[in-house]
């Protein structure tokens, strides 16, 4: 059994990219088949990362050697304790989004035409992120970030609707830059090791010149905080996603920022493990992350910017948890990564419903959705709950995790980091509690709620005349193509099973936290200790 | 490896990298596109620098294993060349849709800026009526202490008018006695006392006539300042609902005219 297992590692990356092309050959002919082959692609992803996860946890790291070439030659495909992690946590993420925008799909109806686009390049997309979270050479990470990012592009302005290029162009822009800068540190990390192998990586870099490191590091971790959104290079976030259809923007929350987080890890435990003084900057940019990120999120009152504005803020306790660079800090971070996924991602999914039911993500417009929709009231209450860190749920414990990491680190800006920290889980909780009040408390008529079955005709569709109301521009609800979408008292069975199915997930890392503590603790061992990673690819493993 | 680069190589590669973060730097995105091209062609020559000297082809049999150049750069650069056309392309079919939908390519500015700029107006307005609230405030204070003054100004005048009056009654009673005192027969002092009483009647009676015009005309006043206090806050409350009122079409047609620019459909329709 054993033997078979480092035959799974390509798998997350291979299964989506044929179900791709599968699908590009079968066109629009046969929507249900498409949707079929999606969902199974999916499903066997996950069941790859659940063996994974715990073939992985017996057996140690599994390696191929894609093509056959030796140890420094050929790329290297690496599953550890944290890339088997991520690629199960991303794709039961991918895996319910599927499903949802399915159910979306068939709800509003759409024409084939955008959903033969949208399938094919999430699963595309699906492989980029899983070629990220295994690849163990830097350059292949560098073409899983473009596979991702590219078919994110699409992702972000499809229908092209003036908004959605608007915004797509200051995110494709943005990650633009970030990948040239990731492309020119690989460049000079070539120059200077001669390798691009993140195993003889570790080996070599560390006989270079300190200064040296430094940059190279420096000029990594700066592409990597792009991706992540880390303050101050966060501004492109809050202002791109939520423009994006929700179960698009839904995946990126959840994802794209959290392979910069897991970029970040690689690169300051296996590549470049111990500098100070980079670990005191990324602790200072994990404060002003959380503290700043939040204070943009107070300020909001569209439910999808606001959760936006919380997603760059809970980057920072994840990279809190890095810069610590202990065994706890690793630990909480890791825990946390695999927490806020699922949460962010779920709540991005309820503000999908909750545009649905009301037309609206503004919080001028809603008021009463608790008594007009209680099902929509916990499905929201739960990962806001969650998110916020009120115990027991997971937000907390990996909040306490990282506060315990902190206070056993001990120094004055630990300290700091921790009362920022609590600050912001505070904040977070107004915030949401505010958002509570506001679209889910108020009588229900104090809002401006749109009467059920209204057709909200989209401004940004092409075909709206003169005549549609330029005030609805980016507040109607537009379905993933784009189109108009009707308001409904009733969700599609397959949207609500999708956010039901993501919410019971948030829970059961609480109902498990035991096993998934341990699990990432014994993940922070083995990235800070190396030695596993590295004579899993250097000693024998070839295949 | 023989690590020597051409100083050529470099130099083109910091001409190119230059011109393209400048050109990165602006808001068309067909420029930005340009940049992007720079920009990548710049770093693949930066990591073709990486290579060393050049060599043979590195095929086995026709390069003598020493003499190769380093394939690896190339494989890389051959890699990312596919990934800038992709994204090149992409970028501009993305000018292009933009082009097609605005008539530009031209990268907006955020939401927030605006919601803020909105809401800079609105503040302004609140701290105008705020303002404005005070006076009216300030002018009917003043107004009701004048008011009050005159009250108790009327107050005394009455005062004095009643010591006068209770005075001219005590005078009456004291002559009343004098004469009732000094009149022997009982019909000299019951005629007397009529004639006395009559006129002590008249006295009180026009004495309390004074006083009731004086109230009177103390309400009228009153009444006539209420009036005027109300009449002032009316036109203040209606004065600031026009102002709101005009604001809020102001920030509408602002909002119009941003989804108008926003929105080709609405090009050259107002």
């Amino acid at each position: 059994m054993a033997d078979l297992l480092p035959y799974l590692v390509p798998l997350p990356v291979v299964v989506p990219l044929f179900a791709a092309g599968l699908k590009f050959a079968i066109g629009v002919r046969s929507p249900l088949l498409n949707q079929l082959i999606s969902v199974v692609a999916l499903a066997l992803v996950l069941a790859t990362g659940v063996a994974l996860l715990f073939g992985v946890a017996a057996h140690g790291p599994q390696v191929v050697q894609v093509g056959g070439w030796d140890f420094p030659i050929g790329i290297t495909l690496v599953a550890d304790r944290l890339s088997a992690l991520m690629v199960t946590v991303s794709s039961a993420i991918t895996l319910g989004v599927l499903v949802y925008s399915i159910g979306q799909g068939i709800a509003d109806q759409e024409e084939a035409t955008p959903l033969a686009i949208f399938y094919p390049t999430f699963l595309i997309l699906v492989a980029g992120v899983s070629n990220a979270f295994l690849t163990g050479d830097l350059f292949n990470l560098y073409v899983g970030f473009e596979i991702l990012l590219t078919s994110s592009y699409v992702l972000m302005t499809q229908g092209g609707t003036v908004a959605r290029i608007r915004a797509g162009s200051t995110y494709v822009v943005v990650s633009l830059l970030s990948s040239v800068i990731f492309l020119i540190a690989i460049g000079l990390i070539y120059a200077a090791a001669g390798t691009v192998n993140m195993a003889h990586l570790a080996e070599r870099l560390a006989d270079l010149p300190v200064q040296l490191q430094l940059v190279l590091q420096v000029m990594l971790l700066l592409a990597f905080a792009i991706k992540a959104a880390v303050f101050p290079l966060s501004a492109w976030l809050p202002d791109s996603y939520p423009t994006a259809p929700a179960p698009v923007t839904a995946v990126f929350a959840g994802l794209l920022t959290k392979v910069g987080v897991y970029a970040m890890i690689r690169a300051q435990t296996l590549l470049f493990p111990r500098n100070e003084a980079v670990d005191v900057l990324l602790l200072w940019t994990a404060l002003a992350t959380m503290v700043i990120g939040i204070f943009g999120a107070m300020a909001q009152t569209d439910i999808k910017r606001m959760l936006s504005f919380t997603l760059v803020s809970h980057i920072g306790y994840m990279v809190f948890g890095i810069g610590l660079a202990s065994v706890h800090g690793m630990s909480g971070a890791v825990f946390y990564v695999a927490h806020h996924i699922t949460v962010q991602t779920t709540l991005f999914l309820v503000a999908g419903l909750v545009e649905r039911r009301s037309g609206s993500t503004s919080l001028h417009d809603l008021s009463g959705l608790a008594k007009l929709s209680p099902v929509l009231g916990v499905l929201f209450f739960i990962p806001a709950m969650n998110l916020a860190g009120i115990p027991p749920l997971s937000g907390f414990l990996g909040k306490l995790g990282l506060i315990q990491a902190g206070v056993q680190d001990g120094s004055p800006l630990a300290y700091l980091l921790v009362a920022g920290s609590v600050v912001t889980s505070l904040l977070t909780l107004f915030s949401m509690v505010r958002l509570w009040n506001y679209a889910f408390w108020r009588a229900p008529e104090e809002g401006r709620p749109v009467a059920l079955g209204t057709l909200l005709e989209s401004s940004e569709d092409e075909s709206s005349g003169p005549e549609s109301a330029p005030m609805a521009v980016g507040r109607a609800p537009t379905g993933i193509g784009g189109k108009a979408v009707m308001t409904s008292d009733v969700f599609p069975p397959m949207m609500l099973g999708a956010t039901v199915a993501l919410v019971l997930l948030g829970v059961a890392f609480t109902v498990f936290a035991g096993p998934l503590v341990g699990y990432s603790e014994d993940t922070a061992v083995e990235l800070l200790a190396r030695t596993p990673y590295l004579e899993a690819v250097v000693g024998g493993g070839a295949r | 490896m023989n690590d020597t680069p051409t100083i050529l190589l470099i130099v083109v590669v910091g001409v190119l990298v230059a011109a393209g973060v400048t050109l990165l730097l602006e808001r068309s995105l067909t420029r930005i596109l340009l940049g992007v091209i720079l920009l990548g062609n710049g770093v693949n020559l930066m990591i073709l620098s990486t290579s060393g000297t050049p060599g043979g082809p590195p095929l086995l049999g026709l390069t003598p294993v020493g003499e190769m150049s380093d394939p690896l750069p190339q494989a890389m650069i051959l890699t990312a060349i596919v990934i800038t056309l992709g994204v090149t392309a992409f970028l501009l079919a993305m000018a292009y849709r933009s082009w097609q939908l605005q008539g530009h390519d031209e990268v907006q500015d955020d939401a927030e800026d605006r919601r803020i700029a909105t809401g800079g107006e609105r503040r302004r307005m609140r701290q105008y009526i705020r303002a404005q609230r005070r006076a009216l405030r300030q002018a009917i204070r003043a107004q009701r202490s004048e008011l009050e003054a005159q009250i108790d100004a009327q107050d005394q005048l009455e005062e004095a008018e009643r010591a006068v009056i209770r005075e001219q009654i005590a005078q009456a009673r004291r002559d009343l006695e004098e004469r009732l005192e000094a009149a022997s027969d009982d019909e000299t002092r019951r005629r007397l006392l009529h004639s006395q009483a009559a006129d002590v009647q008249s006295t009180v009676e026009e004495a309390r006539r004074r006083m009731l015009r004086a109230r009177s005309e103390l309400a009228e006043h009153l009444r006539a300042d209420k009036e005027k206090e109300r009449r002032l806050r009316r036109e203040l409350r209606q004065r600031i609902r026009a102002q709101k009122q005009q604001l809020r079409a102001s920030i509408r047609a602002e909002r119009e005219r941003l989804a108008r620019a926003e929105d080709s459909d609405m090009q050259g329709v107002d």
